[in-house]
C-alpha cells in the first residue's frame, strides 16, 4: 500500500488527501512478539522511524512481519526542520531508503530543532515564533517534501520555556507553516494541553485556529505535572483533561487516525488497547451526537 | 533576503547556539531571552531541558550497556555516564550509536582505567550491539564448500558475515554479562594477562558468543583477511604441527558454517 500524495502547489486546493487508518498505537519493542501472534485490535501503528535506520537484524525483520499485518505511519524525532544547521543529506538519505522498505501511509517529525553546530541534544526544542523562523522552516519543509516527494505531517511540540522575541501565537505559527509551506499536520492533543498549562493559554483556543483540512493525525499521551510545570513524559496513562480536549478536538477535526503514544515505562499491551477503546468510546460518542444534530441543523 | 531578514535568521541562530549552550553547559545567557512566567523562572524551564538532556542519554547508556551497569553498580555506573556525557556531545540522530566511545573512553579516563574489566565490558557489549543489527546476509552453507572442485581450494577465499564481531578481552566479562542476562549472581571479574579472542555470531536473529582457541582466532583472522585457504592452512601448521593442520582447518570451517560466520567464498 502506497497512500503518499506528492505536495500541491502551494495554496493550491488543499484537502485531506490521505484517508483516516482508525486508532493505533506506537509501535514498542516490548510488544512485537505479542503483536504477530495475536493481531491485536489495533488499526494501524507508528513506528519512531530511527530506530529501524540500522542496516540489518532484528529490529527490521519483526518490522516487516508486523508490516505484512498492519498499515504503519513513520514518526521521526530528529528531522530539526527548524535548526539554523543544513538538513542533514544523511538522515534524509535513510528517511528515504526506509521509506521505499516500510511504504508508509505517511511521514511525521516535530514542528521545532533539536540542535545546531552538529551536535544533536536528542531533544523536541522549541522556536521563537518570529517571521525569520517561519521563513527558515518554510524552505526547509519544501526541500523534504521535494526529497520525499509527498507532504510530510508536522508536530505541535510540549514546551517549557517561550520566547519574548515571538511576533505570533504558536498556534498561528503551525498553522501559517502548514499553510505556507503546504504540509500536514500532527497535532499532538497532550503537548497542547502541556504548553497550555506551562504557559498560561487556553487550549481550545490553539484547536480553533488550526485548519481542520491541514490534520492528518491525531497523538494522545500521558504526562508528569511535577506543580511548577508539566513535562511531556510518555510514561504513564492520559489524564482526564487531555480526554475532554480530545473529545474537542474530534469534534473539531472529525475522523482523524488518531494513536497513542507510549515511550517509558511501558505497560503490558492490553492495558494501552483498554486506553485505545477510550479514545474509540469518545470518537464514537463525538460522531454520534454530531449525526443526531446533523438533521436539526438542516431542519 | 533582505538585511532586516538577514539580521533575524542570525539571531534565530544565536538564539539556537545559546540555547545549546545552557543544555550542555548551563551558560547562562540565554536566560535573558526565555521568557519566566508564572510559577517556573526562566532557569527552571530552561533546566527541564538540561536534566533531560543527561537523562536521555543516560538511558541510552544504560540500553546498550546493562553488563557495564551490573558490574559497576548503578552509582558508578551513573558517574561514569555522566562523566562520558560531558566529554562526549552526541552528533547521531540515532541514539543507538552514542555509545560508541565508551570503551576507548573508560580505558583512556584515570577515574576509571584502574579497572580494565569496565572497558572489556564496554567493548564485549558493543559488540554485540553491532552483531545485532549488522547487515542481513545469507550464510554460506556446506553444500556451497561440497561443490568447490580440490584443485581450487588452496585459492580459496571466504567473506565473513557482516554480523560477526571478534572482541579481545583480558577479563571473563562475558561470564559476568551472562549472569546478569539471566539475573544470576556476578562471577568473581578476573583479569588474565593472556587475552582471549571472543567470537560473536548471529544465527535466526540471535547473537552467540564462545572463546576462540589462540590457534583458531588467528586463523580466522587471516580468513577475514582474505588470505587463501592454504595461505592460513599452513599458518596453522606452523603452530599445531602439520600434520594435524589439515584436520583442525577442517573442523574450523565445519565450525564456522554451523555459526553462520561465513557469508561467502571465492575462487581467484
Amino acid at each position: 500500500m502506497n497512500t503518499l500524495d506528492r505536495p500541491s502547489a502551494r495554496g493550491a486546493g488543499v484537502e485531506r488527501t490521505l484517508r483516516s487508518l482508525g486508532f493505533g498505537l506506537g509501535l514498542r519493542t516490548p510488544h512485537y512478539e505479542q503483536i504477530v501472534q495475536t493481531r491485536p485490535n489495533v488499526d494501524w501503528f507508528e513506528i519512531l522511524g530511527e530506530n529501524y535506520m540500522v542496516p540489518g537484524g532484528r529490529p527490521l525483520d519483526w518490522l516487516e512481519r508486523i508490516r505484512a499485518d498492519y498499515p504503519l505511519a513513520m514518526h521521526g524525532v530528529s528531522l530539526s526542520i527548524g535548526s539554523t544547521d543544513p538538513l542533514d543529506e544523511n538522515h534524509l538519505a535513510e528517511l528515504e531508503r526506509l521509506q521505499r522498505r516500510v511504504q508508509p501511509a505517511w511521514i511525521s517529525d516535530h514542528l521545532c530543532w533539536t540542535g545546531v553546530g552538529g551536535t544533536n541534544l536528542h531533544d523536541l526544542l522549541p522556536l521563537p515564533y518570529t517571521e525569520a523562523a517561519l521563513s527558515h522552516v518554510i524552505g526547509r519543509v519544501a526541500q523534504v517534501q521535494d526529497r520525499l516527494g509527498c507532504r510530510i505531517l508536522l508536530e505541535n511540540v510540549s514546551s517549557y520555556v517561550s520566547y519574548p522575541s515571538s511576533q505570533m501565537t504558536e498556534w498561528e505559527f503551525l498553522a501559517e507553516v502548514a499553510r505556507q509551506a503546504d504540509c500536514l499536520i500532527l497535532l499532538d492533543v497532550n503537548n497542547v494541553y502541556v504548553s497550555s498549562v506551562n504557559h498560561g493559554f487556553d487550549a481550545l483556543t490553539y484547536l480553533e485556529a488550526i485548519p481542520v483540512e491541514r490534520v492528518q493525525q491525531i497523538h494522545l499521551a500521558g504526562h508528569e505535572n511535577r506543580g511548577d510545570l508539566i513535562v511531556d513524559t510518555h510514561d504513564r496513562s492520559i489524564v482526564d483533561p487531555v480526554w475532554v480536549l480530545y473529545e474537542s478536538a474530534r469534534r473539531r477535526f472529525g475522523d482523524v487516525s488518531t494513536m497513542i503514544e507510549r515511550d517509558a515505562d511501558i505497560p503490558p499491551l492490553p492495558e494501552l488497547l483498554t486506553e485505545l477503546d477510550r479514545a474509540r468510546q469518545i470518537a464514537a460518542r463525538v460522531d454520534a451526537e454530531q449525526e443526531r444534530a446533523a438533521p436539526r441543523r438542516a431542519a | 533576503m533582505n538585511r532586516s531578514g538577514q539580521h533575524t535568521a542570525a539571531e534565530l541562530a544565536g538564539l539556537q547556539h545559546e540555547f545549546q549552550d545552557y543544555v550542555l553547559e548551563r551558560e547562562p545567557a540565554v536566560l535573558a531571552r526565555v521568557r519566566g512566567t508564572g510559577a517556573a523562572d526562566a532557569a527552571t524551564r530552561m533546566n527541564v531541558y538540561a536534566e533531560g538532556y543527561a537523562l536521555r542519554l543516560l538511558e541510552a547508556l544504560e540500553t546498550d550497556y546493562p553488563g557495564l551497569k551490573a558490574i559497576a553498580g548503578a552509582e558508578h555506573f551513573e558517574a561514569l555516564g555522566r562523566a562520558f556525557i560531558a566529554a562526549h556531545r552526541s552528533p547521531y540522530r540515532n541514539l543507538r550509536w552514542y555509545g560508541d566511545r565508551l570503551a576507548p573512553f573508560l580505558a583512556a579516563a584515570p577515574a576509571w582505567s584502574g579497572r580494565p574489566d569496565l572497558a572489556d565490558m564496554a567493548r564485549f557489549e558493543w559488540a554485540m550491539s553491532s552483531s545485532f543489527d549488522a547487515l542481513d546476509a545469507c550464510a554460506l552453507r556446506r553444500e556451497d564448500l561440497a561443490r568447490i572442485a580440490p584443485a581450487d581450494w588452496p585459492r580459496l577465499t571466504f567473506t565473513v558475515h557482516p554480523a560477526v564481531q571478534r572482541v579481545v578481552l583480558h577479563s571473563n566479562v562475558p561470564a559476568a554479562w551472562s549472569a546478569q542476562a539471566r539475573g544470576d549472581r556476578l562471577p568473581p571479574l578476573l583479569q588474565d594477562p593472556h587475552p582471549t579472542t571472543w567470537l560473536l555470531t548471529r544465527r535466526q536473529l540471535q547473537v552467540r558468543f564462545r572463546a576462540m582457541a589462540p590457534e583458531e582466532a588467528v586463523a580466522f583472522d587471516r580468513l577475514a583477511a582474505c588470505a587463501p585457504f592454504a595461505t592460513w592452512c599452513g599458518e596453522l601448521g606452523a603452530m599445531v604441527g602439520e600434520q594435524l593442520a589439515a584436520t583442525r582447518a577442517v573442523e574450523y570451517l565445519n565450525q564456522w558454517l554451523a555459526e553462520e560466520a561465513l557469508a561467502g567464498l571465492t575462487i581467484p
